[in-house]
């Protein structure tokens, strides 16, 4: 019989490895909805692919929040992501929008209208469209040096046939189709050559994607599911408690800034799209169907999941790296120093 | 310099005498000025409490109240993509036959495994 200190360190253990089996059946039984993906090597990885880290139980116990009036008490845990529901007195609301609210206005008027400037110089030839280097590149740089890597599962083996390519794999991936209706397609994959860092291929559901294809189809997830994700996990990370006054009103003024920016971005962010699309930068439909608001909320409810496989990135993405390595530092300060930020975990804020 | 300026104020287009009009004293120009920032701050503050009372008063928490979406730990992953493949599984009966969807499930002797740690700790 082992001693319970090594007992309790197998808990986690065995909870963590569930979890990653629960993705890993995600994808394969996705992949096995569409012929494309039948002689997908990457999908057969999937399968064999075996958890290779393991949990820190030390760096879990260091991010762990200090208990603050009844928040972030005992181990209970939420039942999803939520991005827009903390209460903001009226007075520090009053404030965010008289110091952030113009601000970002104008920020984006004054963004929209370089944009409709530059449409209009485009249109009577006086600009040319600053035409992409390689958009295999790009794609590869979508997946590897943003937060769409922790999407990354499996890469082939060492004398794979096709190289060294890592597959990411986005099961249940939601998008917007040329009518604007909200779809979620079974499985979005895509393959990235580590050694040159560009796009291989990729495929969503039936369909072979071209790399340009790919690429909209990323960066359009990095701004609307992928990005919400990390709003919301941001009100775990927040105390705007009045006592903060005193304790730490730097942290208190900025859990106001986040609460108040989760708002704008979630309930007054569709507010605008009318106006973009009178103004010819937004097709027409997005305001009339709200396709965006069901795709933030897709990738609301959906969560972040397990990503510790992509230490396998290690090597090939400068953004892991870095994470990775800063990680542990920023836990050891944050256990020094979490008295200072009662009721917020130190895991939210090293979420990619 | 200031002979041009009085020129100019005397120019005939004028049915008055520009230069004989009485100008509004330091404290009335303060003072009209500092009402009308105040009024407009007012009727902005005025509109803000509206947006405010619409979405924030009476239908959010704080963070310390137990019913608040954020006052529990941050949710793990485990709990939606079981749903999400319960309704899968629901929609197609392909997965019926699907390893990688059952094989997951936590086995009796994990389950045991679990309880009898628990019970010790």
């Amino acid at each position: 019989m082992p001693p319970l200190s090594q007992l309790v360190f197998l808990l986690p253990l065995s909870h963590a490895f569930f979890r990653f089996s629960i993705t890993q059946s995600s994808i394969v039984a996705n992949a096995e909805l569409h012929e494309t993906f039948k002689n997908c090597e990457l999908i057969a990885d999937v399968k064999t692919k075996q958890k290779n880290w393991r949990e820190n139980a030390v760096l879990r116990e260091r991010s762990k929040a200090v208990p603050f009036l009844g928040a972030m008490d005992g181990e209970k845990r939420a039942d999803e992501l939520n991005m827009d529901h903390i209460y903001i007195r009226y007075i520090d609301f009053l404030w965010g929008y008289i110091f952030i609210g113009p601000c970002s206005y104008f920020l984006w008027l004054k963004g929209t209208f370089i944009l409709r400037a530059r449409q209009s110089l485009i249109k009577h030839g006086l600009l040319k469209y600053k035409e992409c280097e390689s958009i295999e590149h790009l794609v590869g740089t979508f997946c590897l040096e943003l937060s769409q890597v922790i999407n990354y599962f499996a890469k082939t083996k060492t004398d794979s046939e096709i190289g060294n390519v890592a597959g990411f794999f986005f099961p249940d991936f939601p998008y917007v189709d040329n009518d604007m209706n909200y779809k979620v397609a079974d499985l979005f994959a895509v393959d990235i050559d580590l050694d040159t860092k560009k796009f291989v291929k990729a495929k969503l559901d039936d369909m072979d994607l071209t790399a340009m294809q790919a690429a909209i189809l990323l960066y359009f997830n990095g701004i609307s599911a992928q990005h919400v994700k990390l709003h919301a996990m941001a009100n775990w990370g927040i105390n705007d408690h009045q006592s903060l006054k005193e304790l730490n009103p730097f942290l208190r003024q900025n859990s106001v800034v986040t609460a108040i920016y989760n708002y704008f971005g979630y309930s007054t962010f569709s507010g605008f799209l009318k106006t973009w699309e009178k103004q010819g930068l937004l097709s027409e439909g997005w305001s009339e169907k709200s396709p965006l608001i069901k795709v933030f909320n897709h990738g609301i409810r959906d969560g972040i999941g397990q990503h510790g496989n992509i230490l396998d990135l290690m090597p090939h993405s400068r953004f892991v790296n870095f994470i990775v390595k800063t990680r542990a530092i920023f836990m050891a300060q944050f256990a020094l120093h979490k008295h200072l930020f009662p009721g917020i975990d130190g895991e939210v804020r090293t979420v990619p | 310099m200031s002979s041009f300026f009085a020129d100019v104020l005397k120019i005939d287009s004028f049915p008055f005498d520009l230069s004989q009009v009485s100008m509004p004293s330091v404290t009335t120009i303060v003072a009209g000025t500092v009402t009308a920032i105040a009024v407009v701050f007012a009727t902005y503050a005025y509109w803000v409490f509206t947006v405010w009372e619409e979405n924030f008063s009476g239908h959010r928490l704080t963070r310390t109240s137990q019913n608040c979406p954020s006052n529990k730990q941050p949710p793990t992953i485990q709990r939606y993509v079981v749903r999400r493949r319960a309704t899968r599984t629901r929609k197609s009966h392909i997965f019926l036959s699907c390893r990688y969807i059952w094989e997951d499930a936590p086995s009796l002797t994990a389950c045991v495994s679990v309880a009898v740690i628990t019970c010790l700790l």
